[in-house]
């Protein structure tokens, strides 16, 4: 479903800023109805894996394929649910404006929009709220009516980008739920987390990333067991801290 | 292409809610309102020519007020889509980015094009109003075809500024820059035409003003001269109206200009990380 | 608490006072038109706006005027008041407005400002080539502020030849050509209103006017004869008669030929005394 291969992407040099390679040559794949879990400390490159496979930003070198087509091919999307870290919308909108632009992009007619995005806003207990301006969201009611938005038109492949971030324990729960009721559903799911309990929970694989570049992929266990550690956080610890030294 | 402006006007839509939502914008336009509706006053200062006067005041209302509208929210939207990552939330849609750059130009054109109309309509209802309290002689002539004329050019402006508003937001990032920057090109505009008028009045054998001369014609094509839009001393001018030719060249040449700097925003976009 | 609340009363008090005292200050200075930004800068900063500063301009113009107290000199603030309406004819030359206010104040400054308010007037006249009321008032400042009726015929005629001037604008042009000693200039516009003439009453009067006129012209042609004969120009007009003209002619008593060697002027004697005793009474 994604395939990144020997992907670099540089952040160019800017008057406050040095020039920053973000990805060094990494290479990892998504299969279908595959969760995939991106882990790594920040700046570790994360969120530009996310963003090299939505288009937002383009790789300096490699290849990236989604659905085996290019990102650029913005029809792609139609099939593509996206969670971003920030929930940002423009500032007077509700959720059902959200809605509805997402439904007239992925050419959806206007009744299944409306039945879609009714029985997501009830799963999601935000139905009562649906007409008030999403910046008067809270945190996790942000982080829901996004997930709305994400999944009004049945997308087979899911991008989350940190989730659970700013939610408390409920707001993390409710949405791990979500996200174990997709994966049964069979959807491919790519997601970033800090929280490494909750993606040891849901991911059947991770990608470790350090400073760009990829430290281990494969099954949450089999890191444990290379590492020698009983958990994933202590297993990415390892390799984290092995890594600075090595480099130091 | 159905299925591209459905994605063009969903996005417009977009726009066009959110702008009518905004308090600041709802009170720009009663302030608007509010301040042609005191062209009412304006013959007490002006003893003859009332009608000029009061439709001069009127339309430059509605032009700073569009002015305001474009260097103020227009760019804001386009400059904050990023700095807040609204963009993120518009674009991981299946939407290209020249749509994207289409529809936010749509939804922003409509707006305008409401406020304009809003304008349009009480100031029109002003000027009759005043027609009707001064006597005939100090207001002898109202247009009703110069009065749409002057409106239609005065909006023809405001969209060609609105799409190099667009191209800037694309290669500059920040709010700010991208204002200091349209509002230079504006200047530059305005000032163009009298360096212009000035050079060819200075203009004799000299070999370094004739270059000079047609380094300026050039510049004139890429920073418009507005003033050839501008349509207001039509108004209450009696049998007076501009050619067809004129007419047909001054808006033809403005929705080339308005749909060659949409499509330089477009590409663009096309080509830049949105970061 | 209480003392915060005394010394912000103590602070808007202070502030009261200040503002008062700086109103007595202004309301006894005299008013001042400070001088525009040259008409240049203004197009560019005003851009789509420029008619509106020009009409700006000339709102100032007249509301200051307004509050010119009397016995001012008016060369305190003239040369700021035709900045303004220079200003204003340029931003937004067909707004006849600032031209009307031109007229009633610049020239009664003094001869130099009669001249800029013709300048100012020139603009309009480009401006508004049908206007006959522009160059009408351009005509008026030359012979009532300049002393010149050559240039005021001049300008009395293109007034006298826009669509709606009434007939007595070209008789008045002619009737000035001949006080600047331009008589034949005036004979042949009078033959042409005559000819062109619908009104009987109107075109009597002008045959009227035309005889004298012809009558003038002959003394005119009597005097070029006698100059191209003896090389100078006689001394004075009874030297004409009899061999350049049988006898010098009687005019009615509105009429009066007037020789300054080598111009014969045809003067209308009762409106010249009257024109002095207003141009005295205004200049003074």
């Amino acid at each position: 479903m994604i395939t990144f291969s020997s992907v670099w992407k540089t952040y160019a040099k800017e008057i406050t800023a040095k020039a920053h390679t973000a990805l060094g040559g990494v290479s990892f794949s998504l299969a279908n109805g595959e969760t995939l879990g991106l882990i790594g400390a920040n700046g570790a490159g994360k969120s530009t894996c996310i963003k090299l496979v939505m288009d937002f930003i383009r790789p300096d070198q490699g290849s990236i394929t989604v659905f085996d087509d290019q990102p650029r091919n913005h029809l792609l999307r139609r099939r593509i649910g996206y969670l971003p870290e920030t929930a940002s919308f423009p500032a007077n909108l509700t959720v059902l404006d959200m809605l509805r632009y997402t439904g007239a992009t992925c050419q959806m007619p206007p009744k299944a929009i409306r039945d879609k995005g009714a029985k997501l806003l009830t799963r999601l207990n935000l139905w009562e709220a649906r007409k008030r301006p999403l910046r008067d969201y809270s945190k996790g009611m942000q982080q829901r009516a996004n997930f709305a938005i994400a999944l009004l038109h049945d997308p087979e492949l899911l991008i989350l980008d940190e989730p659970m971030s700013g939610l408390d324990p409920i707001g993390r729960a409710d949405i791990l739920a979500l996200i174990l009721e997709l994966k049964q559903q069979g959807r491919s799911i790519l997601f970033c987390s800090h929280i490494l309990e909750d993606v040891d929970r849901v991911a059947g694989r991770v990608l470790l990333l350090h400073q760009g570049k990829s430290l281990f992929e494969g099954a949450p266990a089999a890191l444990c067991e290379q590492t020698g550690r009983a958990t994933l956080a202590d297993g990415f610890l390892k390799l984290v801290q092995g890594e600075n030294v090595h480099a130091a | 292409m159905p299925h591209k402006f459905r994605r063009i006007l969903a996005l417009a839509r977009l726009l066009v809610l959110d702008g009518l939502r905004r308090h600041a914008l709802l009170g720009l336009i009663a302030l608007s309102l509010a301040a042609e509706a005191g062209g009412l006053l304006f013959f007490d200062f002006v003893s003859r020519d009332i009608g000029r006067a009061s439709s001069d005041f009127v339309i430059s209302i509605a032009w700073i007020t569009g002015f305001i509208f474009l260097f103020f929210h227009a760019v804001q939207v386009m400059a904050l889509d990023e700095e807040r990552r609204v963009i993120y939330s518009l674009v991981a849609r299946p939407i290209s980015r020249g749509e994207y750059v289409l529809g936010i130009f749509t939804g922003l054109a409509f707006l305008l094009f409401l406020l304009n109309f809003l304008l349009g309509g009480l100031g029109l209802g002003t000027l009759l109003l005043i027609k009707g309290m001064v006597a005939p002689v100090y207001f002898s002539h109202l247009s009703l075809g110069a009065f749409l004329l002057a409106w239609t050019g005065l909006f023809t402006m405001q969209l060609m500024l609105l799409a190099v508003i667009l191209l800037f937001s694309g290669l500059i990032r920040g709010n700010f820059p991208v204002l200091l920057v349209s509002l230079s090109f504006y200047a530059i505009c305005s000032g163009l035409p009298v360096v212009r008028e000035s050079v060819a009045q200075k203009m004799t054998a000299s070999v370094d003003l004739a270059r000079l001369s047609k380094l300026l014609l050039g510049l004139t094509a890429v920073f418009p001269d507005f003033h050839r839009l501008d349509f207001k001393n039509f108004i209450v001018a009696a049998d007076s109206f501009p050619s067809l030719d004129l007419l047909l060249t001054g808006f033809g040449l403005a929705l080339a200009y308005t749909t060659i700097f949409l499509w330089l925003a477009a590409v663009v976009y096309q080509r830049r990380d949105l970061q | 608490m209480i003392r915060k609340i005394f010394l912000f009363c103590c602070l808007l008090l202070a502030y009261g006072g200040l503002f008062q005292h700086q109103e007595r200050l202004f309301r006894e200075e005299p008013l001042e038109l400070a001088f525009p930004l040259a008409a240049s800068i203004q197009k560019v900063a005003l851009g789509y706006l420029r008619q509106l500063g020009g009409e700006m301009l000339f709102i100032k113009a007249n509301v200051f005027l307004g509050g010119v107290k009397p016995g001012r000199d008016p060369y305190d603030y003239a040369e700021s008041l035709s900045k303004h309406l220079d200003g204003a004819a340029d931003l937004h030359p067909p707004f006849v407005d600032t031209y009307y206010l031109c007229n009633a104040m610049l020239p009664y400054i003094g001869p130099d400002y009669a001249m800029e308010a013709n300048r100012i007037l020139e603009k309009g006249m480009a401006a508004m080539p049908d206007n006959l009321i522009l160059p009408f008032f351009v005509g008026f400042n030359f012979f009532y502020h300049l002393n010149e009726p050559i240039e005021a015929a001049r300008y009395l005629k293109i007034a006298s030849e826009k669509p709606t001037a009434p007939s007595w604008l070209g008789h008045l042009a002619s009737t000035l050509a001949a006080e600047g000693g331009d008589i034949k200039g005036g004979v042949i516009w009078l033959r042409g209103m005559v000819a062109t003439e619908e009104d009987e009453k109107i075109r009597e009067r002008y045959q009227q006017s035309l005889a004298v006129f012809e009558q003038a012209a002959n003394v005119q042609q009597a005097i070029e004869l006698y100059t191209a004969r003896h090389g100078q120009p006689p001394p004075d007009l009874p030297a004409l008669v009899p061999e350049f003209v049988a006898a010098l002619p009687q005019f009615p008593a509105d009429y009066e030929l007037a020789y300054t060697p080598p111009t014969l002027r045809l003067l209308r004697p009762h409106i010249e005394e009257q024109l002095k005793k207003r141009q005295q009474a205004t200049h003074s």
